[in-house]
């Protein structure tokens, strides 16, 4: 790969930055898909788009995502100059191109950019994708909280207008500047959104809910660097896309968009021959995820309990009242989504309660609260 | 004679020695509540129940609680023999002699005969309506070898509609291992709390059953995060505050999906501290590394939105922020755990991480280990050091 011509201008303007900041070497890969206006959708995980990429089984993509929180197509220049962001920075010349020529889907459907696909061969309908974060860097040096009236969060009522606000992030004190001086977030990137394409007859899916088929709006402040994503595939190559950045993000995500940022994600496919997978999953190098999705919260705690309950009884060959007692007894339950349409609720099932220790891929350091 | 030798007597001093260097020695307390007919009632908070000790601000109370998994006497005997456990052992031998007797129960008679048995109250002196009621866990210590968990039918947890029958089961602990032998191959680490913490209601306010948490007294807010070393703050509605305690969990998780955690009868080990005319509106915690705030309702829908309330309120409070900030540092830094799934009084409590605030490191009073689940030993989280690992850019 080619790194981007700048002029000599352009190479001051982010001089300063890139000197600062010692950047470690990046993980290897064997592709790369960056956020060109014909590599992204707006918000629409589809069989129909021509894959990006095809990669073989087993490969690692280094896969660009750009993040336009903040930024409005009639205009697109005008938040970044308000708010002192150069135009230089390369994801926002891929914003500003992407604003001008990737046209919206025409069923009307909109949402978080995403880059993609990437078909991986030997997927086919019926097998599980397997998706291993090895890396997740920054793009730039912001990030944008948001939110707006009657959008189906917690409070959507009490908003009495749209409020947007842009917070720097810190890369030195690996912090997003919440408030100067006072408080200050750890920094912990994520895709919000991970998912493939729906099968072929299903049309297109947006990106804004979630589902148990194609994945995608999970807001899943665990799979960072060192997480796994097993999906299920529902068309030949699987189709995968992601975006969605977050710099960082609480549990809930109440105000319905998180800290929205520009990422690089460095991401290896698996395929799993004939695994198939009736609801998403997550593995972390300490705990074991599952999912219930609903608008109703109390249908999403049934789903993530029942999820859990099979789990353990299938994986230690417990009855289903030991099944039930361990995770009433080891497993947290989380709100992970506070948002309508499609709400989620996460389980947490701690590795370090089996005396059998599994081997896991990652061996790194991991943000992991828990 | 020069030759050292051990005598009986210096070798019972060694003993006792590496005993206390074994086993922390337990705090020191000003009065011992122990579990009797007089201290222990079947379930409710009230305004009329006669004091069980009368204590100074300040002061500590060892409390015992019992457990019964609020089984009825012959019910709890038949898990005990089920399990192979003699009924004479100390605590369960309390808990049967009251499971026995004519008990107390909630005078109103809206509360049930077998409920949540709960120890107290305990009247600090001073304590006013208006007042805030601060208590300190300062140590809890789990008193029997085994834990009963049972699944119940018919009733609001998230998997009622296919539990085809009831079932209790009995798990043997590690005391000393400090773990639950749950089966070959899967052990739970301890990190033992009390379920059940709370003040009586006014007597305008009427009775409160036990098993269902409210905001204005706590009661059965059954949360992890509320182990050794917690704080929680009750607003005052009677003189006295009259504190009462239950429910001791080995450990539990959040969710407590099938309405028991591991119950175990457990002494307690409370500080009480009286803020004159400082009362919160509602009961919110603390513990070493998070501020916490609750929300409860039967659906989790409202009480999410409670909940998403009360932290918004504490967060424009605590960090003098307007609405928007305040949500939007809900959003980014503030998790929502469900605490308790099931519908007779569901409950979430938002954990706040104090280590947000860049300047302001406030001191807090309890400097020992953290549970299990934020601290696990060979983990990546080293508490002492940013939970996050360095990022690199481009």
């Amino acid at each position: 790969m080619h790194l981007p011509v700048f002029s000599a201008l352009r190479t001051a303007c982010l001089a300063a930055l890139l000197v600062s900041i010692a950047s470690a070497a990046e993980v290897a890969y064997d592709h790369y898909v960056p956020s060109k206006w014909n590599t992204v959708t707006w918000g629409i995980y589809s069989a129909e788009y021509k894959p990006a990429v095809k990669i073989k089984n087993g490969e690692k993509v280094k896969i660009d995502i750009a993040n336009p929180s903040g930024s409005n197509r009639s205009n697109p220049k005008k938040f970044f100059v308000d708010n002192g962001i150069s135009l230089e920075l390369p994801v926002v010349q891929d914003i500003l191109e992407i604003h001008e020529k990737t046209p919206f889907h025409p069923t009307g459907l909109r949402g978080a950019l995403l880059t993609g696909p990437i078909y991986v061969e030997g997927a086919e309908p019926g097998d599980m994708l397997e998706v291993r974060v090895l890396d997740v860097r920054f793009r730039a040096p912001y990030g944008v909280n948001s939110t707006s009236p009657g959008s189906g969060h917690p409070l959507a009522d009490l908003v009495p207008r749209p409020w947007v606000k842009k917070f720097d992030l810190n890369f030195e004190k690996n912090v997003a500047i919440f408030k100067e001086g006072e408080i200050e977030l750890p920094l912990a990137p994520f895709m919000g959104q991970m998912g493939v394409a729906p099968p072929a007859n299903a049309g297109a899916f947006g990106a804004s809910p979630p589902t148990a088929i194609h994945g995608g709006n999970f807001d899943l402040q665990e799979l960072v660097r060192g997480g796994t994503l097993f999906l299920p595939v529902n068309v030949e190559g699987g189709l995968f896309f992601t975006g969605n950045g977050h710099a960082l993000q609480g549990n809930g995500e109440v105000t319905n968009p998180s800290l929205e940022v520009s990422l690089t994600g460095y991401f290896q496919f698996i395929v799993h021959k004939g695994r198939t997978l009736k609801m998403p999953q997550v593995e972390t190098p300490t705990h074991y995820i599952f999912f219930g999705m609903h608008d109703s919260l109390d249908e999403c705690m049934r789903q993530a309990t029942l999820e859990t309950v099979e789990f353990l009884q299938k994986r230690n060959k417990l009855d289903f009242y030991d099944a039930y007692a361990l995770t009433s007894t080891a497993v947290d339950f989380t709100v992970a989504r506070a948002l309508l349409p499609m709400q989620m609720v996460y389980s947490f099932v701690p590795k370090h309660i089996f005396t059998a220790k599994t081997d896991y891929w990652y061996k790194g350091p991991t943000p992991v609260k828990y | 004679m020069t030759a050292f030798t051990f005598s009986p007597r210096s070798l019972a001093a060694f003993a006792l020695l590496a005993h206390a260097v074994v086993l922390p020695a337990a705090p020191a307390f000003d009065a011992h509540l122990p579990a009797t007919p007089q201290t222990v009632l079947q379930g409710y908070y009230s305004a009329s129940t006669a004091p069980a000790v009368k204590i100074k601000s300040g002061q500590t109370v060892k409390i015992d609680t019992l457990n019964s998994t609020e089984l009825n006497a012959a019910d709890y005997l038949a898990v005990l023999k089920k399990g192979g456990i003699s009924p004479d052992r100390p605590f369960i031998k309390e808990t049967v002699a009251i499971l026995s007797g004519p008990g107390r129960v909630d005078p109103s008679g809206r509360g049930s005969r077998v409920s949540r048995l709960l120890t107290g109250p305990v009247y600090v002196e001073g304590a006013e309506p208006g007042d805030t009621l601060e208590v300190r866990v300062l140590d809890l210590e789990v008193q029997s070898d085994f834990a009963i968990n049972r699944t119940i039918t018919n009733m609001g947890h998230p998997l009622a509609t296919i539990t085809p029958t009831p079932e209790a089961r009995i798990y043997k602990l590690d005391r000393a291992g400090g773990k639950v032998l749950f089966k070959p191959g899967i052990e739970l680490p301890f990190w033992p709390y009390l379920g059940e913490m709370g003040v009586a209601p006014s007597e305008e306010m009427g009775i409160y059953t036990a098993n269902r948490p409210s905001k204005l007294t706590g009661g059965s807010l059954d949360c992890p995060d509320l182990g050794k070393g917690a704080t929680i703050y009750f607003p005052v509605h009677v003189s006295g505050g009259l504190f009462q305690a239950g429910g001791g969990k080995a450990t539990g998780a959040n969710g407590k999906v099938n309405y028991f955690g591991m119950e175990v009868p457990m002494t307690a080990y409370l500080q009480f501290i009286v803020h004159k005319g400082k009362a919160p509106p509602v009961v919110r915690a603390e513990n070493a590394t998070h501020y916490i705030t609750f929300g409860t309702a039967d659906v989790l829908d409202v009480v999410m939105r409670l909940a998403t309330l009360e932290v918004v309120d504490f967060l424009k409070e605590r960090a003098d922020l307007d609405f928007f900030m305040a949500y939007s540092l809900t959003c980014l830094a503030i998790d929502f755990n469900i605490t308790r799934a099931n519908t007779t009084g569901q409950l979430m409590h938002t954990t706040i991480p104090k280590y947000i605030w860049a300047k302001d490191k406030t001191d807090y009073w309890y400097k020992g280990p953290l549970a299990a689940k934020y601290y696990l030993p060979g983990s990546y989280f080293d508490p002492k050091k940013s939970p996050y690992i360095k990022m690199d850019i481009f």
